[in-house]
């Protein structure tokens, strides 16, 4: 065990144990414990192995920054142990070696370092290219963070919340809390955001925390939310965050940065043994939970943060043996086994080995400047030798120790007035504002002449010096890459990958900046820093995309099909029903009876007014002005470049009423295409979407003239209703369009009526219909059913590149117009020639094959076109679809070739529908 | 989902007997230009109407909406 003796302010509770495992073996910690602190105290170092090397890797930070404690916890990969609360039972392993984490084969390429070197991404293995399946497939064993279980439904977990405040503070040290309590103070929302499990900053390590802590806590303006981090700074006052389970959305009118700073490690070989820490993670795991990294912890200081450390560590009752000033001294390097357990150090020429099982690396922190710049600048502060927030985004505000400024009061009076000025920018009219301004930059203009300017760290490029632990990247490969001519920093970054990893850059982006200056001769200002983007701390995509909320539609009718208990498929928000009973069954009836089919999720929309039938004619490649009232006729969009949008058909029923049907997806799309031509050239034309007012029953097949008769009065014979007709009429007693269009290839009635009565209108046929043998059939019927007759069915049929000439349209297009939209291009088509063309195929009658959707059609041994359908037909006793293909393969009777499952299979194609092809049916 | 929806910049749309390469300008290569661009956008999650905007697309800020026509 570890544990120093019980001390006032830790956070754990030692009179409650708790128990988990880590790879099998018992952990027995405190409430209050992290993973990496209980492990700490058990006496584990080594928690995971690294990313390229596979080299051991323990506690660095503790502060939930860097990637050194990554863990899988039950199931879910990198969490940070450092971070994550134990819980009884829970379930730890470690990440990242193979077969265990104490022997680690892959920790051979440590060995063999040279044959993954900088860039090796780009520039090994890839030849010969034959090899290059199976080093793939090592590599991935090799390199990589953790793993993914799939089974794992993690994101389930992750709620999403949506917060409006006046002031988001992100930060809850001295500054944050101070910015907090002015804003809420002056009248304004807040909200502070945290990343820690209690409030305090830096004062929960050395001072007292309490006392701001319960200031907070009694102001019911703001609400506090710990042990979440902010990872973005958005346009419009966006801050987005995350906790253990949830992602938090969140609006501010004003936004204050107090992130603090934060140490970094010292480049040396071998500094990423396990036990080297950062000062920080010392006193932290000291303070907080009662635990010493070692027996015999080395301190490594450049001045008056590290002494401080130093003291707040001795008092803490961790033994420092001896401390190490880099203003005199150099660490060389350490040495030891799975644990540091000597550190070698120059001072005035003479090297000495400091025996040791701990190196605290205290060093002066880093402004945590991410947040800002994500919006904003940052600029180069020569007098201090600091990177520091440079010119803000509108409303952002930043306080504290962000600043490049590490001093109490400065931390105070900053927070005060970035607070006021938060509240005024949120509306409020705060009190004492100027006097709080004037304030800080006294103590701006104190803290910053007692500042000394920053001591460049070395920079260093033999043995494993570890730039960045994230992807394993050294000094020594920083050189190399710089050699090869990758020179300037986001080169840098690209190519050797460093900043790129987990920590984002927050360990290594000032070392790496600093190896680029020194080793180009260029300054650190005009080095800069990489560019700093959301997010700043990893966040999973379940959390983003939260709980599996997918907004369902459901027609009118859906209770009365679940009575009967279908099988439903989900085509974009709608639920429909896929089958009834059997696709033979349900085609059957349709074929040689009456079928009914649920079609509410058609697009739907009623346009008016005296420009409507010219309207129309501009937005297809047909027209429709000269479509006589109570007729329908198909309808096929195209966009500017003759690419076919949706199809549907349009209904005149009145002088200058239309009533419009588009596909089931593509109802949002045409809604705005139409608002758009109608905003960027206005006409007297009223168009509204009506898809959720309507509901619509496609009644189908030979007998469905005599089941309509039943419900109607309306004379629906052949003559007062014939095919392509468009009436409005009773049924049922409910008021109905009525259509008289075949999508499936038979006699059938597309009825509309008012969603409220859509399971009136399904009630109604079905009783009708009983004693003609009505079956209930679905979509997947339906596309048998279209398929026979060779229906297109777009974006199936039709992809991104397809013309109406293209997709056997042309027969629709009429040309001789001045303009609509697509004729230039469709135009060009006919200039040109059209390339493909979309035709059947069936198969010989004994082959079964049904070839997938998208496989190819094959000249030879190239790939010429494809399959956009395909299904097998019980009408025809055999597998039938649609290919795509060049126009010398379109003319009927040509032979294919299909690809089918690793093999071919042969197919002819048919240009004529395979089902009644001179459409008598349609028309009887 | 977002609030509003980016409907490209506001062009001016060929004669019907320009020429392909006038039609191919307009339909595939837009100005994309660092400064004031002049857009259509969309209210999707509102009142569902297009209009126009200006924005300075270096600093991301809208200067100016106006209803169309």
């Amino acid at each position: 065990m570890k544990r120093l003796a019980m001390h006032p302010g830790e956070t754990i509770d030692r009179t409650k144990g708790i128990a988990f495992s880590f790879d099998g073996r018992r952990i027995e910690g405190f409430s209050g414990d992290t993973v990496a602190s209980a492990l700490a105290a058990a006496g584990i170092t080594t928690l995971s192995r690294s990313f390229k090397y596979h080299r051991p890797r323990g506690i660095l930070c503790a502060d939930g920054r860097c990637p050194n404690c990554m863990v899988e916890v039950d199931g879910v990969p990198n969490v940070r142990a450092c971070v994550e609360p134990i819980r009884a039972g829970m379930r730890v392993r470690h990440q990242n070696a193979f077969p265990s984490l104490g022997f680690d084969i892959f920790s051979l390429v440590d060995r063999f370092d040279r044959f993954l070197p900088v860039g090796f991404y780009y520039k090994v293995f890839h030849r010969p290219a034959a090899l290059w399946p199976l080093v793939e497939k090592m590599l991935r064993r090799v390199a990589g963070v953790g793993r993914v279980d799939v089974r794992h439904r993690h994101h389930a977990e992750t709620r999403i919340r949506n917060l409006s405040r006046d002031v988001v503070v992100i930060g809850g040290g001295p500054a944050g809390c101070a910015a907090a309590l002015e804003a809420a103070g002056a009248g304004a929302s807040v909200v502070l955001i945290d990343d820690q499990p209690a409030l305090g900053g830096s004062l929960r390590l050395v001072g007292d925390a309490g006392t701001t802590a319960s200031r907070v806590a009694g102001e019911k303006r703001i609400d506090v939310l710990s042990s979440t981090t902010a990872f973005g700074v958005y346009e419009g006052g966006f801050v987005g965050a995350t906790s253990a389970d949830a992602y938090f959305r969140i609006r501010a009118r004003a936004i204050v940065v107090a992130a603090g700073s934060q140490e970094r490690p010292l480049v040396f070989d071998n500094n990423d043994l396990p036990g080297i820490v950062l000062g920080t993670a010392a006193l932290r795991l000291a303070r907080l939970h009662g635990v010493t990294v070692g027996e015999r912890v080395v301190a490594v200081v450049d001045g008056a943060h590290g002494r401080m450390i130093v003291d707040a560590l001795a008092k803490a009752g961790v033994r420092i043996t001896e401390t190490v000033d880099l203003a005199v001294s150099t660490v060389v390097r350490a040495t030891g086994s799975g644990q540091v357990a000597s550190l070698r150090v120059r001072t005035n020429g003479v090297e000495r080995e400091l025996r040791c099982d701990a190196v605290a690396v205290a060093l002066r922190p880093e402004p945590v400047t991410q947040l800002l710049a994500q919006g904003g600048t940052r600029t180069y502060d020569e007098r201090i030798g600091e990177f520091v927030p440079g010119v803000p985004e509108q409303n952002v505000f930043s306080a504290g120790a962000v600043e490049g400024i590490e001093d109490e009061a400065f931390a105070t009076a900053s927070g005060v007035a970035a607070g006021l000025e938060a509240a005024a920018a949120a509306g409020r009219s705060p009190a004492g504002l100027a006097a709080a301004r004037e304030e800080r930059e006294r103590t701006r203009t104190a803290a910053r002449g007692a500042l000394t300017t920053r001591v460049p760290l070395p920079v260093v490029d033999v043995g494993k010096s570890f730039v960045c632990v994230c992807e394993d990247i050294t000094g020594k490969e920083l050189s190399q890459a710089i050699q090869e001519g990758f020179d300037e920093l986001e080169l840098i970054k690209r190519y050797a990958t460093v900043t790129m990893g987990p920590c984002q850059g927050k360990m290594c982006h000032l070392a790496s900046a600093r190896h680029r200056a020194e080793k180009t001769g260029a300054s650190l200002p005009e080095t800069g820093l990489t560019t700093s983007r959301p997010p700043f701390q990893p966040v999973t995509m379940g959390t983003l995309a939260g709980p599996h909320l997918a907004p369902i539609r459901r027609t009118a009718m859906h209770w009365r099909h679940q009575e009967s208990n279908p099988r439903w498929t989900d085509l974009g928000d709608w639920k429909r029903t896929y089958l009834h009973t059997t696709v033979a069954e349900e085609c059957g009836a349709v074929r040689s009876a009456v079928g009914m089919i649920d079609v509410s999720s058609l697009g739907k929309f009623e346009m008016s007014g005296p420009d409507a039938g010219a309207f129309l004619d501009w937005l297809h490649p047909n027209t429709f002005s000269d479509l006589k009232q109570g007729r329908v006729r198909y309808r096929a969009m195209c966009d500017d470049s003759g690419i076919v949008l949706d199809d549907g058909t349009v209904a005149r029923l009145g002088p200058d009423r239309f009533f419009i049907s588009t596909t089931s997806s593509g109802t949002e799309a045409v809604d705005q295409w139409l608002k758009w031509w109608l905003a960027a050239s206005p006409r007297r034309v009223h168009v509204t979407n009506v898809t959720g007012h309507y509901a619509a029953i496609n009644l189908a097949g030979p007998r469905s003239r005599e089941v309509l008769a039943k419900v109607t009065s309306f004379d629906v014979g052949k003559a007062n209703l014939p095919y392509l007709a468009a009436v409005e009429a009773e049924v049922a007693g409910i008021p109905a369009i009525i259509l008289r269009i075949g999508f499936v290839g038979e006699l059938s009635y597309e009825i509309h009526v008012p969603s409220d009565y859509g399971t009136a209108l399904w009630d109604a046929l079905w009783s009708a219909g009983k004693d003609f043998g009505v079956r209930a059939f679905g979509v997947e019927s339906q596309r048998v059913l279209r398929l026979e007759k060779q229906h297109l069915i777009v974006s199936q049929d039709t992809d991104a590149l397809t013309n109406p000439l293209e997709a056997g349209l042309a027969w629709m297009v009429k040309m001789d117009r001045p303009d609509f939209v697509g004729q230039a291009a469709i135009r060009q088509v006919q200039r040109q020639g059209p390339k493909n063309a979309l035709v059947g195929f069936e198969m010989a009658a004994g082959q079964r094959a049904i070839p997938a959707e998208g496989v190819f059609v094959m000249r030879g041994n190239t790939p010429v076109g494809r399959v956009t359908s395909a299904k097998w037909s019980d009408t025809l006793g055999r597998t039938i679809g649609m290919v795509t293909v060049p126009v010398d393969m379109a003319k009927d009777g040509t032979a294919l070739e299909i690809r089918h499952e690793g093999g071919m299979v042969s197919a002819t194609v048919k240009t004529e529908p395979f089902y009644d092809p001179a459409g008598a049916r349609l028309r009887s | 989902m977002y609030e509003f929806r980016f409907g490209g910049e506001t062009l001016k749309r060929p004669a019907p007997d320009a020429s392909d390469a006038q039609w191919a300008d307009y339909r595939y290569l837009k100005v994309n230009k660092a400064g004031t661009e002049h857009e259509w956008w969309f209210h999707r999650l509102g009142c569902r109407r297009w209009f126009r905007a200006e924005r300075d697309t270096v600093e991301n800020r809208v200067l100016k909406t106006e209803w169309p026509g």
